[in-house]
């Protein structure tokens, strides 16, 4: 009954969405229509993020202009946990890319605490490892770093 | 469309061509770039040689993502979380877009004044902070043992007075540049500030004999005393400072009247032996070795003296400090026109305990000289020889044994505009430093190709390849700043070794 648009990923893969959800992202409206397509986001990626829009295609707007009030909130609710820790992580960065790039903002913030949360609470080797991340420091820099951060580590 | 910029590199579609196009150009650009850098300055290391290599393969996503993901990524962290984590993440845990609110709410114990500092800085830099806002913050902070103010330039002598007056446990305190600093803010913190050790008066070119003695009368614990630039040098002052019963370190750069008189006035009036382990007197063009050798007969415990620039010091002179210092650790010689290598010689044979020198400038030094120099000072793990023209590869082939010994974990060696050593010595080097399992950083690039292409090259031009104006401009600093020697007090710290 509701009307649908069609988007097309940057692969040709085509979906048909609700129009609530393109309203509701303003971006998505951007490439409704015959030829359009998505650049830079593929149909694996595009579903995800589809996915994630059709459940959430109810949820009150939310106020985005107070910024800090989001940033220690490590809340994320049942299903989004659920739907994030489904992905692996080459996944989770294309999601966190591709909403940052369709500006749907609760979906690159839900992308950005998970990340934050594979960093907290773990020793430094746990994180280099799993980034991929080579530490470049000297024995030199790394006393002097130790150093400088005495008074974060105490606490 | 602002996020499009922020994807890029990814297989394009018809809508996004041409920006896709732009971004492979540029891409490109920057591969040729760092193509350029990489012959013409280099920084050849071998860092971490036993952890890495399995990983190099490994696609890191956290580096692909862009600038501004990142930084709202980390804003759900804690500063101690990522700081230590690899240079980037580092860089990026002091971003200013990271630091728009600083709440130190929970740090509000531990954290030192120097830290605040570097966070006010990194969210756009203190010097806003205005005469109103000290004056307001004076009665919140009675604990505050850090106050580092350089470069506030807002503040003036009554606000900062009204400060200092609050802080009773103060231990450092740098004001270097605030020229509107007078003798009543020594008046102040020999009243107040009697726990002072560290005191930083660079450039505060009111402050004459009058505050000094106030300095000294009320702060007896002082350690540090920096007056670099102050033009108002006099025998009283240096009476004065002798006074101080702690004084280890003494920094006097670029203080236009200060003369051997002066010297000899400070450590006669001193208790015997001399408290001073570190002393800077570079720029100082009026000293001559008469001050060498009254160092040398008074301060047994020297072990940073810092004399670059020092034009009128002879090879005598440090001859001779260095048979009586021979705990000296730190020596920045550069620019000294007399260091030869007899003077290496000398300190090859004393200077057991050597870390750190900078010969930078030494045009004298041969291969001979450096080699004796590294061969019997084991402790070295710093030199640097950049513009030391008579150097050869013969140099580099002996450091390359000296490393095979063990002896260091960690090297430092900088060979700027060495025209006689080649790239091939550096790789090698650098090879063997690995084999050995030492750290080496080698820094370095060839100057002289942006003015003589004419050279025939035997080896290896592909490390020769050059001529950037980067290279010219740094050159230009240095002649520039060599002839004016303010200003190269100001630009020194990037020359200086530590």
């Amino acid at each position: 009954e509701n009307e649908t648009i069609t988007l097309r990923s940057s692969d040709g893969i085509e979906f048909h969405i609700d129009a609530r959800i393109a309203n509701r992202y303003t971006l998505l409206n951007n490439w409704n229509g015959e030829n359009a397509s998505l650049p830079n986001v593929t149909g694996k990626v595009l579903e995800k993020v589809l996915e994630w829009c059709e459940h959430h295609i109810n949820d009150p707007p939310l106020n985005y202009d107070n910024d800090d009030s989001r940033r220690r909130n490590f809340e994320i609710d049942d299903w989004d946990e659920n739907f994030i820790n489904c992905v692996n992580q080459d996944m989770l960065f294309e999601i966190i890319l591709a909403a940052n790039y369709l500006d749907i903002k609760p979906l690159l913030d839900i992308g950005c605490k998970t990340v934050a949360n594979m960093i907290k609470s773990k020793s430094l080797e746990e994180i280099r490892s799993t980034f991929n991340i080579v530490n470049d420091f000297t024995p030199e820099e790394e006393e002097a770093i130790r150093r400088e951060n005495e008074w974060a580590d105490d606490q | 469309m602002r996020q499009l910029k922020n994807y890029g590199r990814r297989s394009s579609s018809v809508t996004s061509k041409k920006m896709d196009s732009a971004v492979v150009l540029f891409e490109d650009i920057k591969r040729k770039v760092k193509e350029i850098d990489e012959h013409d300055s280099f920084l050849c290391e071998n860092d971490n040689i036993s952890e890495h290599s399995p990983k190099k393969d490994k696609i890191c996503h956290f580096e692909k993502i862009p600038l501004e993901i990142k930084i709202k990524i980390f804003k759900c962290l804690e500063i101690d979380e990522i700081v230590k984590v690899c240079h980037g993440w580092h860089k990026l845990a002091y971003d200013g877009s990271l630091w728009s609110e600083i709440n130190l709410k929970d740090f509000h114990r531990t954290i030192t004044a120097d830290q605040i500092l570097r966070l006010s800085k990194a969210a756009g830099g203190c010097v806003q902070l205005s005469a109103y806002h000290l004056k307001e913050l004076a009665p919140c902070c009675p604990n505050i043992h850090t106050l580092k103010l350089l470069g506030c330039r807002f503040l003036d002598n009554d606000s900062i007075n009204i400060l200092l007056s609050r802080l009773d446990n103060l231990e450092v305190l740098d004001l270097s540049g605030l020229v509107i600093i007078t003798n009543l803010i020594c008046r102040t913190l020999s009243r107040k500030c009697k726990r002072l050790k560290h005191i930083n008066l660079n450039w505060c070119q009111q402050i004459n004999s009058v505050g000094i003695e106030y300095l000294v009368k009320g702060c007896q614990e002082l350690e540090c005393l920096k007056i670099n630039g102050l033009s108002k040098i006099s025998d009283q002052m240096m009476t004065k400072i002798a006074l101080l019963p702690n004084l280890k370190i003494l920094s006097m750069e670029s203080c236009p009247t200060l003369n051997d008189d002066h010297i000899s006035i400070l450590l006669k009036n001193q208790p015997s032996p001399s408290p001073l382990t570190h002393i800077d007197l570079s720029n100082n063009q009026l000293l001559t070795d008469e001050t060498l050798k009254e160092l040398g007969n008074s301060c047994p415990e020297l072990s940073h003296l810092e004399v670059h620039e020092c034009t009128n010091f002879t090879d005598n002179g440090f001859i001779y400090i260095a048979s009586k210092c021979t705990k000296l650790e730190v020596i920045d010689l550069e620019d000294c026109p007399c260091i030869n290598d007899e003077v290496l010689q000398s300190f090859a044979a004393h200077l057991s305990d050597l870390k750190k020198i900078c010969l930078s400038y030494c045009e004298l030094i041969t291969d001979d000289g450096v080699i004796t120099l590294l061969q019997q000072c084991t402790k070295i793990s710093r030199i640097d020889l950049d513009h030391c023209q008579l150097l050869t590869d013969a140099v580099l082939h002996n450091l390359s044994l000296i490393l095979n010994d063990n002896r260091v974990n960690f090297m430092e060696v900088e060979i700027f505009d060495c025209r006689n050593i080649s790239i091939s010595a550096v790789r090698e080097t650098v090879k063997k430093a690995t084999d050995s399992g030492v750290h080496l950083k080698l820094k370095g690039y060839y100057a002289w190709q942006a003015n003589s292409n004419t050279d025939s090259d035997d080896d290896d031009n592909g490390g020769r390849i050059g001529g950037s104006s980067w290279v010219r401009n740094n050159r230009l600093i240095r002649r520039l700043t060599g002839t004016h020697g303010s200003l190269r007090s100001h630009l020194g710290a990037t020359f200086r070794i530590r």
